[in-house]
């Protein structure tokens, strides 16, 4: 009796230090991310220009379906997921597979050239890009000197141009990250497997199919949520490069919330809406990506 | 005995540094870089070299970030961090006098704004009081590459008063014979204000709803932009830099938009003596020749706890002195019209080839038609955008009217 009262307490007693160790961040986590989106939520139900604001029920909501721009972006938004995320993924994949080989010598500088783009900042990549496709631009000016075009070709003022140079930056900036993601896992993935394998007689190809994709699943699976949220909440690269156009080309739901808030008249209410429509989105996309991914 | 010391060097130290802030009054003023900043860090000498106590703290802050700083600070209520004063655009003015009445001083009681130019006050004006202190003009103009235009056998006035079509007849010819294009642009933003400007309207009825898809001037400004498009007399800049940099290197032969370019004309010293300034083409006989864009005023925040000290900083703006470093030295022209007395107003201007540019800018800009921008002019200007761009890629120009008359309506529901 004494001793089990003396182990409850005891275990009261870590579980509460624990508790108190988790304390700072929790209440960071509670102040700076799930309140403002409670207010988000709030907002979202209010309509009226800059600060002038009076509740409107789900009349944002309702509003989003009326709204060229916003469906615009949605499409835009979708289009980058689905040309994007496969495109880099199974570039990072490849890479990774490329660069764990151990016959390959010096991979570890071929990992951190990969790998370096990831380090610089979004800004000024974007604007590294536009000065290469620009009218101007370098890509323009070594077409023009060699004589393969007479006239420069406006890659960003196409809207399918527009659309794959943002896909580039993209992949340029971000398959080195995931690329690392796929290394960890690959590196937990025991040799042994692969030798019993190439002794059954197992292709290269069939060795990475049956071992490498089922064992690397849940990096797989990791990487595809986080491109997806990433992609949903794409801005830096779409401001930067082509501001959203042409002719709304290339605008993103985050792109359109931004100036919906801070490039005319402030409607907080709206923009709100559509901040809880990506949140939704993401949610609705990562729930599909995990059942998709089960193992069942 | 060395801890004691320590610390007495340790406060001497910080009250040497605190002395100077508790003896002066320091102002702060945001402004966007360029002209505006060497015109203000001139005004902050001559204002201190009178009073030496006041310390004027300038910062440069880009336009979109002062705006979106200011808006959510407004939002907010959290007034840190803003500066007493700050360099505003007129396109803005009444976004912000609207939505956030009171964010700005009342500046009519303290300064004569009947010292300048109308259309300038017009923007700053709301329920009768005016809340900036105007600065530059922002009259549209067409600079011009004299050699290169001599080179193909035509003169200036070849160019004055003439219609786009004419323009482009020109263009094409000027185009053929220097290898260099006519005009230079970015992505006909600023083209499209200066052209629907140009025939006296804007994008907004009198009771403030968006007037587009029936508005003549609008549907003849996107009709022109396609023109010059597809004429192929038009350099397409990506950004502001290549713009600039595209008439610094000579690589065209004009440029239709606020006289405030001269500014960045005349930093290609080289150019001396070729470039000329005439009136902008018109989009038919009876639309104008006169017209505006970009151009801003300064402003004191209501915010401010020194909004005195400010206005008295902001009246060194209206001095002989300052107005003639603004035109001689920075080649920009005010809106303050005592300053049209001034000697250097209407002496020959070297690098415009003797032409007297600024007396003609100050008469430009007092023909500039007088409209209202509204409340939604950002918005309108990023509708439009869309609209030009969806031209330029072959949508017929009724359908962009319609689909921008239906963004803005959207827009601006209640």
């Amino acid at each position: 009796m004494i001793l089990s009262g003396h182990k409850r307490s005891l275990e009261k007693r870590t579980s509460l230090r624990g508790w108190l160790f988790i304390l700072p961040a929790l209440a960071l986590i509670l102040f700076t991310c799930f309140y403002p989106m409670v207010e988000t939520l709030l907002l979202s139900f209010q309509k009226g220009k800059a600060n002038q604001l009076s509740y409107a029920g789900l009349r944002n909501y309702a509003r989003l379906l009326s709204d060229s721009t916003f469906w615009a972006a949605l499409e835009n938004t979708l289009f980058f997921l689905v040309v994007q995320i496969p495109i880099m993924l199974g570039l990072a994949l490849m890479l990774a597979v490329l660069v764990n080989d151990s016959s390959i010598r010096g991979r570890g500088i071929y990992r951190t050239l990969i790998f370096l783009p990831a380090v610089t900042s979004l800004a000024s990549c974007s604007i590294i890009f536009l000065r290469l496709f620009a009218n101007d631009g370098y890509l323009n000016t070594l077409l023009m000197q060699h004589g393969f075009i007479d006239r420069a070709i406006a890659f960003l003022s196409d809207r399918m141009g527009a659309r794959l140079i943002i896909v580039l930056v993209m992949t340029w900036r971000w398959t080195g990250v995931n690329m690392i993601y796929y290394l960890s896992g690959l590196q937990s993935i025991d040799e042994s497997l692969y030798e019993a394998a190439a002794i059954d007689g197992a292709t290269g190809f069939a060795r990475f199919r049956l071992i490498t994709i089922p064992l690397l699943k849940p990096t797989i699976l990791m990487t595809t949520i986080t491109s997806t949220t990433g992609t949903l909440k794409l801005f830096d690269e779409v401001y930067n490069i082509t501001g959203g156009g042409p002719a709304n080309a290339t605008i993103t739901l985050s792109q359109y919330l931004y100036q919906l808030c801070f490039k005319g008249v402030p409607q907080y209410g709206y923009a709100s809406a559509i901040a809880y429509i990506i949140f939704l989105l993401a949610a609705l996309l990562a729930l599909l990506q995990m059942k998709a991914g089960d193992s069942k | 005995m060395k801890k004691v010391l320590t610390l007495v060097l340790a406060l001497c130290i910080l009250l040497a540094a605190a002395l100077p802030v508790l003896a002066e009054e320091t102002l702060t003023v945001w402004y966007s870089g360029g002209v505006n900043g060497k015109a203000l860090e001139y005004a902050a000498q001559l204002y201190t070299a009178q009073h030496p106590d006041v310390a004027i703290n300038i910062e440069q802050v880009a336009t979109s970030d002062r705006e979106t700083r200011l808006t959510v600070a407004l939002t907010s209520g959290d007034m840190t961090g803003l500066p007493d004063i700050t360099l505003f655009q007129d396109y803005s003015a009444q976004r912000f006098l609207q939505l956030f009445p009171g964010c700005l001083a009342d500046l009519s009681e303290s300064i004569d704004m009947s010292c300048f130019a109308q259309d300038k006050v017009g923007y700053w004006t709301y329920e009768g009081k005016v809340y900036a202190l105007p600065f530059d003009s922002a009259a549209s103009a067409d600079f011009v590459r004299l050699d290169l235009l001599a080179e193909a056998g035509y003169g200036l006035d070849d160019l004055k008063d003439i219609t786009w079509d004419r323009y482009i007849e020109i263009g094409k010819d000027v185009q053929a014979k220097t290898g260099k294009y006519m005009l230079t642009e970015t992505d006909y933003s600023n083209l499209m204000m200066v052209l629907v400007k140009s025939a006296a309207t804007w994008y907004f009825n009198e009771d403030g709803s968006a007037n587009i898809e029936n508005n003549a001037g609008v549907r003849a400004a996107l009709e022109t932009i396609k023109k010059l498009h597809d004429s192929g007399i038009v350099m397409e800049n990506e950004d502001w830099a290549a713009f600039i940099s595209s008439m610094n290197e000579g690589k065209i032969v004009s440029t239709v938009t606020g006289n405030w370019i001269l500014g960045s004309i005349v930093s290609a010293e080289d150019q001396s003596g070729l470039w000329g300034m005439t009136t902008i083409p018109s989009m038919s006989e009876d639309m104008g020749h006169y017209s505006s864009n970009g151009g801003s005023s300064w402003a004191v925040l209501s915010s401010s706890e020194k909004q005195e000290l400010a206005i008295d900083f902001l009246k060194t703006f209206m001095t002989d002195e300052f107005n003639t470093y603004l035109i001689k030295d920075l080649a920009t022209v005010p809106t303050y019209l005592p300053a049209q007395k001034l000697e250097c107003a209407s002496e020959p201007y070297a690098f415009t080839n003797g032409q007297k540019v600024f007396a003609d800018i100050m008469d430009y800009t007092a023909k500039t038609p007088v409209i209202a921008y509204g409340p939604y002019n950002a918005d309108v200007q990023n509708t439009m955008q869309l609209a030009i761009d969806q031209v330029l890629a072959g949508t017929s120009v009724d359908e962009a009217l319609k689909t921008a008359q239906q963004t803005m309506d959207f827009l601006m529901e209640e």
